[in-house]
């Protein structure tokens, strides 16, 4: 046996569980007044009747994801203490980490007092972070590689974003979840085979040009270094997600042997209130099986997902044995879908 | 699809009162489109044609009727 195998990794096959859920936000709140005050020229009003956003949450500006990140598995260790020295794997879903290098997960494994046989990486994906996260921790639970994983997912946007963008700055808010993925017996219900989907001929649609390396070439090659700032094409974003949502939805109902009419919840990515709509009608789902609500958080890319569980687990929404229906939709383009089936090890 | 209950439909997806829009008026004229009333516009050319207009489709229109056009063009 290897030295640095661990003996609590299961030896069989096993079923992968959320078994915990925290979140944190940043103190410091934005107000639709605040936003008014500071930007007399929009309409901020009407915007919000579209986002359905009327504040968010934003980070200081010495806080970085990977300090949002410790904070919510800080929230998560306090409900749980015997979860911390299980974990076996630290994923941190960021798209604004740290450092180029190390891994910033990395730096969370010390900050977080994990055993130091854990695995960590970071995960550079936005949107559809969170579901990409969980398909990450069922291979590693199901190929017996880890038996305890720590899906972190965190963004501090509002750094990326200029002051002056209306459609950026309306919608994003910072913030980070915590989830606990873990092993239980084989045949138990879980999380489902995941769908994925990629489209990069979008990727200019979602972006932050500068800043990284590609910077560096083309302003070798003479051009104009290009905007630090996060550029987002909402109409185009929205044409990719009435196109593609509804598909990678099918295929991840079609992975899982379900059809929709078995979901207790659809879980979707909470990217606007308006957006989110649309594909209630596009889906045809009632609005009770339609979790719709981030007016006080905003979108919180990877973060919006578990959030969401969080609210609806404490809003009695989602209990043992409901069956949900998750989706991340976004930068990239990409897109991904699972259906996962709420475990009674989840322990709120 | 028809173009007046296209046009009627524009208006509610848009915010814009009701029967004041003519086909041939140019978008540029419409104080109400802007980044928001196109991404409203495009949810509705979805969900009521199952047209998936693109956001270059919007672009190379200048009227209301090229949006109709471009919607019926698109309808599955």
């Amino acid at each position: 046996m290897l030295e640095n195998s661990r003996c609590d990794v299961p030896p069989t096959i096993s079923t992968s569980v959320i078994s915990g859920l925290s979140y944190y936000l940043p103190s410091r709140e934005v107000s639709l007044a605040e936003l008014s005050r500071e930007q007399p020229d929009w309409d901020v009003q009407r915007i919000a009747a579209k986002t359905g956003i009327s504040s968010r949450h934003i980070a200081a500006e010495t806080e970085t994801a990977g300090d949002l990140a410790v904070a919510a598995a800080e929230k998560f260790f306090s409900t749980r203490p015997g979860a911390r020295a299980s974990i076996d794997y630290v994923i941190l879903c960021t798209q604004s980490p740290d450092y180029f290098l190390p891994t910033t997960a990395c730096t969370i494994q010390h900050r977080l007092g994990l055993s130091t046989r854990c695995g960590a990486i970071d995960v550079n994906q936005g949107c559809s972070g969170f579901v990409v996260g969980l398909g990450l921790a069922k291979g590693l639970i199901e190929t017996g590689q880890a038996g305890s994983v720590l899906l972190l997912t965190a963004e501090t946007y509002s750094k990326y974003i200029h002051p002056d963008d209306r459609s950026t700055r309306t919608i994003f808010g910072d913030g980070a979840a915590a989830t606990l993925i873990e092993a239980v017996g084989g045949g138990a219900p879980g999380i489902a085979v995941p769908a994925y989907a990629t489209d990069g001929s979008g990727a200019a649609d979602l972006i932050v040009e500068g800043g990284a390396f590609r910077e560096r070439a083309i302003v070798q090659a003479g051009g104009t270094a290009p905007s630090p700032h996060l550029h987002m094409n909402g109409q185009a974003v929205m044409a990719f997600t009435l196109r593609e949502v509804p598909r990678i939805v099918e295929a991840a109902l079609s992975r899982a042997n379900t059809g929709s009419a078995e979901i207790d919840l659809f879980v979707m990515h909470q990217a606007n209130a308006f957006m989110l709509e649309t594909l209630r009608k596009k889906m045809a789902i009632e609005p009770e099986r339609y979790w719709n609500d981030i007016a006080s958080i905003g979108n919180t890319v990877s973060s919006t997902i578990p959030i969401a569980l969080r609210q609806a687990v404490d809003a009695g929404r989602i209990r043992a044995g409901s069956k949900l229906l998750l989706a991340g939709f976004g930068v990239g383009l990409s897109s991904a879908a699972v259906v996962v089936e709420w475990s009674p090890a989840f322990t709120a | 699809m028809e173009l007046p209950s296209f046009i009627k439909g524009f208006e509610e997806a848009i915010e814009r009162p009701a029967g004041t829009t003519d086909a041939d008026l140019p978008l540029d004229q419409i104080g109400e489109w802007d980044s928001v009333s196109v991404v409203a516009f495009i949810a509705f050319a979805d969900l009521t044609y199952n047209a998936a207009v693109s956001a270059d489709d919007i672009e190379k229109c200048a009227t209301v009727r090229d949006l109709f056009e471009t919607a019926r063009r698109r309808a599955g």
